[in-house]
């Protein structure tokens, strides 16, 4: 077996709608866990509570986006038709979020760098652009996977179903930096 | 440090890079390269350091070689991340040991311009002048460790985006790790250099104020704000103030520093034009 299909980021990444619960909640746990590590990265700017408060919010905001979101997006695709079950919007949703938060866990040793050494509006906006490539990675992600799911149904399906995904994206994306707008002084929040 | 695996990251970038993909003797690569770094960085780092000489040299010395290490400590998970993304889905240790093992090659490039660069300083090269030579330097080595790196990456155009996030993520650490441990010449006006300045904001700022100040346009000659509408003019006293020429109490003598003064920064005294 090579290496590629054993490695921890490609068992995180993997496609497929039918993984275990416990794959899922496995899944989650690390997306979480990255997101959060990200939040904490980034938190390192102010220190004490502030390392709490960001740790908690990335993680949530986007678990947030995604639970509110995704039901709607079901009933949108639904009405159109498209060939997608609720558990497989789920499962690449949640691939969605580990996409992202593999690119913030990545990304969190350069945030805390630049939280650490750089001046406080430097660092909030580094901060800030990490959190939204990581989101359109997220998204991208969902985005090309949800095509590939509804790849069999008639055209005017799947132009209305990438249409619907379309501005899904955009809601999750609002959504997300309105939750982080809400908690994290990175965004001008509290 | 084996011999054999120097002689492959300079001659054979390419083996390197697929024994890193393939993990065959990834820990001989591994062994090598950190060796390599270490010495490599450190020599470089000394050279530039006897640009000021005495402790400057061995403080140099000490930090080259922890700038790469913590440049790549922190752009290692980055780079896991970006490629994993991007459908290289490398275990860590493969990851690892190919930013290594270019990271190496870059060090035994380092490590043969050092000679050259301690050549030009020796021979009184200018600071500004020792400060591009340094650079180039630096550069120079930073394309050599492409050699490995691009190989590893399957070349273009699978390759190519991966290897640009790689650059943008390398670039931006590597910017700040470095800036972050200022100063590695010292500027001949200072009279102490220290190991390492106080926090002066990050390389992306110093790089636009940079911007202005090559054009000629230097941002230490402050302007005032822009006054609002129906203000005094700047120079008008506030209402109720003393006589322009009456000494307010407790005013120190002219020219005296104030009390708590930061201390000058030079750097912008030798830049003004």
């Amino acid at each position: 077996m090579s290496s590629e299909s054993t490695s921890w980021s490609a068992r995180l990444l993997a496609e497929g709608d039918s993984p275990t619960v416990g794959t899922l909640a496995l899944r989650v746990a690390s997306a979480s866990a990255l997101s959060a590590a990200y939040g904490l990265a980034v938190g390192v700017e102010e220190g004490g509570v502030s390392l709490v408060t960001h740790a908690v919010s990335v993680p949530v905001a986007v678990a947030a986006a995604l639970a509110i979101g995704v039901p709607a997006l079901f009933i949108a695709l639904a009405l159109l038709d498209a060939p997608v079950r609720p558990r497989v919007l789920t499962v690449l949703a949640i691939r969605g979020w580990a996409a992202c938060a593999l690119l913030l866990g990545g990304l969190a040793p350069a945030a805390a760098l630049f939280a650490a050494t750089s001046q406080p509006e430097t660092a909030s906006t580094l901060g800030a652009l990490g959190l939204f490539v990581g989101g359109v990675v997220g998204l991208l992600a969902f985005g090309c996977s949800l095509s590939r799911a509804i790849g069999a149904a008639d055209t005017r399906t799947r132009i209305l179903g990438r249409c619907v995904s379309g501005a899904f994206a955009v809601f999750s994306v609002v959504f997300a930096g309105r939750v982080l707008g809400a908690g994290l002084a990175l965004l001008g929040g509290s | 440090m084996s011999a054999a695996i120097v002689s492959a990251l300079l001659r054979t970038p390419g083996d390197i890079a697929r024994k890193c993909r393939d993990e065959e003797d990834l820990r001989a690569i591994t062994a090598t390269s950190l060796a390599a770094v270490a010495c490599g960085a450190a020599v470089y780092g000394a050279i530039v350091g006897s640009f000021r000489g005495d402790a400057q040299i061995a403080m140099s010395a000490v930090k080259l070689p922890l700038v790469l290490f913590g440049t790549l400590i922190v752009c290692v998970p980055a780079f896991y991340a970006i490629a994993a993304l991007l459908g290289r889905p490398w275990p860590m240790r493969t990851v690892l040991s190919l930013v290594l093992a270019s990271a190496g090659r870059a060090a035994l490039v380092l490590l043969a311009l050092s000679p050259i660069l301690w050549l030009f300083v020796d021979g009184g090269l200018g600071y500004h002048a020792t400060v591009l030579a340094a650079t180039s330097v630096y550069g120079a080595a930073g394309l050599a460790s492409l050699g490995v790196l691009w190989r590893g990456l399957g070349g273009a155009p699978a390759g190519l985006l991966t290897a640009v996030a790689f650059f943008l993520v390398l670039a931006a650490v590597g910017g700040q790790v470095a800036w972050s441990m200022r100063p590695y010449l010292g500027r001949p006006a200072q009279e102490d250099v220290p190991f390492v300045r106080a926090r002066e904001g990050s390389f992306v700022d110093a790089v636009l104020v940079s911007i202005p100040s090559a054009a000629g346009i230097y941002l230490d000659a402050r302007e005032p704000e822009a006054a609002p509408p129906n203000a005094p003019p700047p120079n008008a006293p506030p209402p109720n103030a003393p006589p322009p020429n009456a000494p307010p109490p407790n005013t120190p003598p002219p020219n005296a520093p104030p009390p708590n003064a930061p201390e000058r920064d030079v750097r912008w005294e030798t830049r003004a034009p």
